[in-house]
């Protein structure tokens, strides 16, 4: 992401947050793809798979599997694991869901790819209410 | 996504904390779905998966109901982690504890404590055309394709809609999502609830996220059709399918495939077999375990048990399960049926969930068998129980408990 000036998208679920990202191109099933007692994705052959998820930036084209994984975002929030802020691809309707439990900020549809123009540690900050996402620092 | 005045108010919290919560959840759902609006539902069905839930989800369960929230719609129970048949083995594990929370403030908030995977066996069927919010992703093709009433996959948001009798106008609700998308031609007798489980396994993956439509075939009976999107449902998203000629949207071709139908792909016996091989662990001809009833077991089913078995006992070295609920088994113990299977040695167990909890008092390996006829439960049991699992006709079952071997 060269522009330091904001990118528009749509804000799904409000709150600003700021934090590195780490971005996946594959979908992230939360409920049994990441232990919500430790934040890290244990779905066996995952690019993130053995990484902590817990205070990031999660770029990630939308989510996938199980529909209880709602609650499994809340879960990793009452733990302090959750990411920070969530921007995706085209998000769903458990993402959604798990994003207003926890209370995490999310944006979609950029009107950039952000699994191209944001990449592993920018610091990123995400405005889940005006649904912009800015680059504050590039790797 | 535009709220109505009256909804915007209840957003605001007019109508306090528990209905905020659930519109605040149905607002972000319908704006990432690209819904124009709330609609009503006239029911919803809830998961209490304490496993997934936790504490946390238990803590806003009861929050809920200590504000004093009502479900505004009728709200059934999914299975729940335990047995209420009364002969509970162990103590209540931690998950227990947070399972007998969240059903006893559901139930203060007006739900039925119905607690099984598989409503519609027990006479809960939302009628042709109505909008409900049913999570349990089993129940979603069967509500959507063999009755054509209207769910998406819920989760949370179940909640959100059992607070409010509204959800977003997305998805399954709109008759233009609701075209079949790719069409299979079975070529091959697909014969028991092993075989349709199968068959929906095998259509859903080849179907990639497309709605399905399969043609050839015979009428399915009700508990293969339960099968069927069950097992589908636990190996993709699938929300909806259609049996031309069988399920009610599907009369003809033309009736889902309005611009004209695709290409048909063939399925065949092989790929039947090669589905099963794909789907059983090894074989292996000492058995420990048979497991029948994910989704619930029907009454029919565990009639067909019983003849099977036909007095004969269950071998000593083998647990045979049956999870059901308790409209089943109450009908079973008036009709005799439940004593025959006690008789027979049978564990039945009612309302509880088949897998993630406890499958009995004994231990087991990667080198114990377990057979069954369930494809959701050859999918989750190597993960959860970590058992070898051989998928088989409800015929080799029975005779893999009485002999303990299973040599097909």
């Amino acid at each position: 992401m060269k522009a330091m000036h904001p990118l528009k998208g749509v804000g799904v679920v409000g709150g600003v947050a700021r934090g590195k990202a780490m971005v996946s191109a594959t979908g992230i099933a939360f409920n049994l793809g990441v232990d919500e007692t430790t934040g890290i994705v244990i779905e066996a052959g995952h690019e993130l798979e053995r990484q902590c998820i817990a205070g990031r930036v999660l770029v990630f084209p939308g989510g996938k599997g199980s529909s209880a994984g709602s609650f499994s975002l809340l879960q990793l929030a009452s733990r302090g694991l959750a990411p920070c802020a969530i921007v995706n691809v085209q998000t769903d309707a458990v993402v959604a869901a798990g994003a207003v439990l926890a209370k995490v900020p999310l944006v979609h549809r950029l009107v950039v790819d952000p699994l191209t123009e944001i990449h592993d540690g920018d610091l990123i900050e995400v405005n889940g209410d005006d649904g912009t996402v800015t680059l504050v620092g590039a790797v | 996504m535009r709220l109505s005045i009256e909804q915007q108010a209840l957003l605001a919290g007019k109508q306090g904390w528990a209905v905020q919560w659930a519109m605040e959840m149905l607002h972000a759902v319908g704006k990432a779905c690209n819904a124009d609006r709330l609609i009503p539902v006239s029911s919803s069905h809830l998961v209490l998966d304490p496993f997934a839930m936790g504490e946390s989800g238990t803590n806003i369960v009861v929050r809920l109901a200590e504000s004093g929230a009502r479900f505004a719609v009728p709200s059934t129970i999914n299975a729940i982690s335990y047995d209420r048949c009364g002969k509970t083995s162990s103590e209540p594990s931690e998950h227990d504890r947070y399972q007998r929370t969240m059903l006893d403030a559901c139930v203060a908030m007006g739900a039925l404590a119905s607690c099984s995977c598989n409503p519609f066996i027990q006479g809960i069927w939302p009628t042709f055309n109505e909008s409900v919010a049913w999570s349990e992703s089993a129940t979603a093709p069967f509500v959507n394709s063999v009755i054509g009433a209207r769910t998406n996959r819920e989760g949370a948001t179940a909640f959100a809609s059992a607070l409010t009798g509204l959800t977003p106008r997305y998805g399954m609700h709109l008759d233009r999502a609701r075209q079949g998308q790719c069409l299979f031609e079975i070529d091959a007798t697909v014969k028991g609830l092993d075989g349709y489980n199968l068959l929906g396994a095998l259509v859903a993956r080849r179907s990639s996220g497309r709605i399905p439509v399969l043609t050839g075939m015979a009428r399915p009976e009700l508990h293969e059709m339960i099968g069927f999107g069950a097992s589908a449902a636990i190996v993709s998203n699938l929300t909806l399918f259609h049996m031309i000629g069988v399920t009610p949207e599907a009369a003809t071709l033309n009736d889902v495939f309005p611009r004209g139908a695709p290409a048909a792909e063939r399925i065949t016996q092989a790929d039947l077999d090669a589905e099963r091989t794909r789907l059983s662990g090894r074989k292996n001809s000492a058995v420990a375990l048979v497991s029948i009833g994910s989704p619930h077991a029907s009454l029919a089913e565990l009639q067909d048990i019983v003849s099977r078995l036909n007095g004969r006992l269950v071998h000593d070295n083998v647990s045979f399960l049956v999870t059901s609920n308790h409209s089943v088994t109450g009908l079973a113990s008036a009709a005799g049926i439940m004593d025959a299977l006690a008789a027979s040695g049978v564990t039945v167990t009612a309302d509880k969930m088949c897998f993630g909890c406890d499958l009995g008092a004994r231990k087991y390996t990667r080198d114990t068998t377990m057979v069954t006829n369930s494809v959701k439960l050859a999918v989750l049991a190597p993960g959860s129980r970590g058992v070898n699992v051989l998928v088989r006709d409800t015929a080799t079952c029975v005779e893999a408990a009485v002999s303990g071997e299973c040599r097909t």
